[in-house]
């Protein structure tokens, strides 16, 4: 019997900007409820037969129809509720590399072109609209579309330009960096900074010098000059724009897009594989090893997180097992060749990550954008060959590493490398050793304030060991 | 219908709606341009290249072997 007396559902924390309906948790699953506000867009959007291709295509989340609304209270507003397929893990676009971030452009600019043939729009262009399961791109926002009224202007068109446009481009005339723009300016990259930060070379880009140059001028001259009242501003919104001419911006965008490659710098971690220490024996060894461990690990895990993942080599181990794998690292190079990398696992999402300055909770009050922390646990965590950087090369003191692992995981599959291994030892070569607890003691001690042991283990031909850990509390 | 519904609900700013249209404007006329030359030079090659018809040639050789 459903309880008419439940309150109504609250809208998830970044669900408050469109009035056609929002997103809400119940019972650990995410539902999108449709108001009536919404209804005239959604039928069109489900009886034109865009919905059925986007699904298609694979570029859409699917979704049913909740059939017993009323378990989630009485809305006035409400038209249906609808529960789509879940997203193993949410990420976001300050943690996807240059390919992932140029995708989800580009699956953005599909998914409009598609819905044109179909009458209708993308009414907004957030790359938060955007997931990743596993390597694919799929648009979420259900309520996106809106039936297009011919001579109207394109309202997603300034945010697409912020969103992807600017960042993109951004990187592709400095380094891979400017990535993390998109983290201190959630609602996208202002055109009036990207201006300032291209250099002017990228004019010579047909697309930048459109969608960047002359829409931030445009912008600039009628914040001082132009639509001064109400009237003159409603002139300018209600200015037909022809069907040729909203195609012409769209290929113009895509062409752009497409045009935009990736930085030429280098990273520290790109060519990581090709310089550890790892006689090839060895290295298959810590590969059995790892393995071995996740079979001890019950019930089986659903999310394996990587911690220093580089391209995944270690990530796949999980994910070939068919485990959800986010396999994190701060290299955005290392991020982006996992990600295209053909023979990968479907089951593993690369990402950026620094574990050294995480991704916080970001938006209004703090809410809209969940922190790494918000979004684990991870049932297993790997962490290979990455405890001396966070503890020499960051001066991180082994138990505060330990609160960190207690904070992201359930268990720890760690690697300890210790002194006298010839990565600490480069490490150590030009500074001062101030790190007299650096040590296999010290370390196990530092993870039994939150892990029990569950196993320890010498990596043949190496000095370095393998731990399994599990949390106690 | 909805009174929001009036406006989306993102607000493009004015230099967006002006510039988008005019970038538009040229961007379709050249690929509109751009594929009514390709169309009339594919009709131009088909105009001058009928005796060399691929079927043509095939039927050519069939019946040298013969």
């Amino acid at each position: 019997m459903p309880d008419t007396t439940a309150a109504a559902p609250t809208p998830h924390a970044s669900s408050y900007r469109d009035p056609a309906g929002f997103v809400f948790r119940h019972k650990d699953v995410i539902y999108r409820q449709v108001n009536k506000a919404g209804q005239k867009d959604f039928e069109h959007f489900i009886a034109s037969g865009l919905y059925d291709e986007l699904v298609a295509k694979q570029l859409i989340i699917p979704h049913v129809t909740a059939k017993k609304s009323a378990e989630f209270g009485q809305d006035a507003d409400r038209f249906l509720i609808i529960k789509p397929d879940q997203i193993p893990f949410i990420s976001y676009p300050y943690e996807w590399s240059f390919p992932q971030l140029k995708d989800a452009a580009l699956l953005t600019l599909r998914i409009q072109e598609i819905a044109m043939k179909h009458g209708m729009v993308l009414k907004d262009a957030s790359a938060y609209n955007v997931q990743f399961i596993g390597k694919r791109a799929v648009f979420i926002d259900t309520l996106s579309f809106a039936i297009y009224e011919t001579g109207k202007p394109w309202d997603g068109y300034k945010q697409f330009c912020e969103h992807f446009v600017a960042p993109l481009a951004i990187a592709r005339y400095t380094t891979y960096d400017a990535l993390k723009l998109l983290q201190a300016h959630i609602e996208g990259v202002p055109l009036q900074l990207a201006n300032k930060i291209l250099p002017k070379r990228a004019k010579f880009n047909a697309g930048i010098f459109s969608h960047i140059y002359l829409h931030s001028a445009s912008q600039r001259r009628f914040e001082k000059s132009g639509a001064k009242t109400k009237n003159e501003a409603q002139e300018v919104k209600t200015r037909p724009m022809s069907s040729l001419a909203f195609q012409g911006l769209m290929a113009s965008l895509e062409r752009t897009v497409k045009s935009l490659a990736p930085p030429k710098s280098q990273t520290e971690w790109g060519n990581y594989y090709d310089f550890t220490n790892y006689s090839e024996k060895g290295f298959k060894e810590k590969h059995a090893m790892v393995g071995k461990m996740m079979k001890l690990i019950t019930p089986t895990p659903a999310v394996v997180w990587d911690f220093g993942a580089n391209n995944g080599e270690f990530s796949q181990i999980a994910a070939k097992q068919g485990i959800y794998t986010v396999a994190w690292d701060i290299d955005p190079i290392a991020v982006g060749r996992n990600y295209l990398h053909k023979e990968h696992s479907d089951t593993m999402l690369p990402l950026i990550q620094d574990c050294v300055n995480p991704s916080p909770a970001l938006g209004w009050m703090g809410t809209e954008r969940d922190s790494l922390f918000e979004r684990g646990p991870a049932d297993v965590t790997f962490v290979l060959a990455l405890i001396h950087h966070l503890a020499i090369g960051r001066n991180l003191p082994l138990p505060r590493i330990a609160d960190f692992l207690a904070a992201t995981s359930k268990h720890v599959i760690i690697e300890f490398v210790p002194k006298g291994d010839s990565k600490v030892d480069i490490l150590l070569a030009s500074r001062k050793d101030i790190f007299p607890e650096y040590d296999i003691e010290h370390f196990e001690a530092a993870m039994k304030k939150h892990f029990k042991l569950i196993k320890k283990e010498a990596i043949p031909h190496t000095k370095r060991t393998l731990f399994l850990f599990k949390k106690t509390s | 219908m909805h009174e929001l519904f009036n406006f989306a609900y993102l607000d493009p700013s004015t230099g967006s709606i002006v510039i988008q249209s005019l970038i538009g404007v040229i961007a379709g006329v050249t690929v509109f341009g751009r594929n009514a030359i390709m169309q009339m030079r594919i009709k131009a090659k088909r105009l001058f290249s009928k005796d060399d018809k691929p079927e043509v040639k095939v039927k050519a050789k069939a019946e040298t072997k013969q």
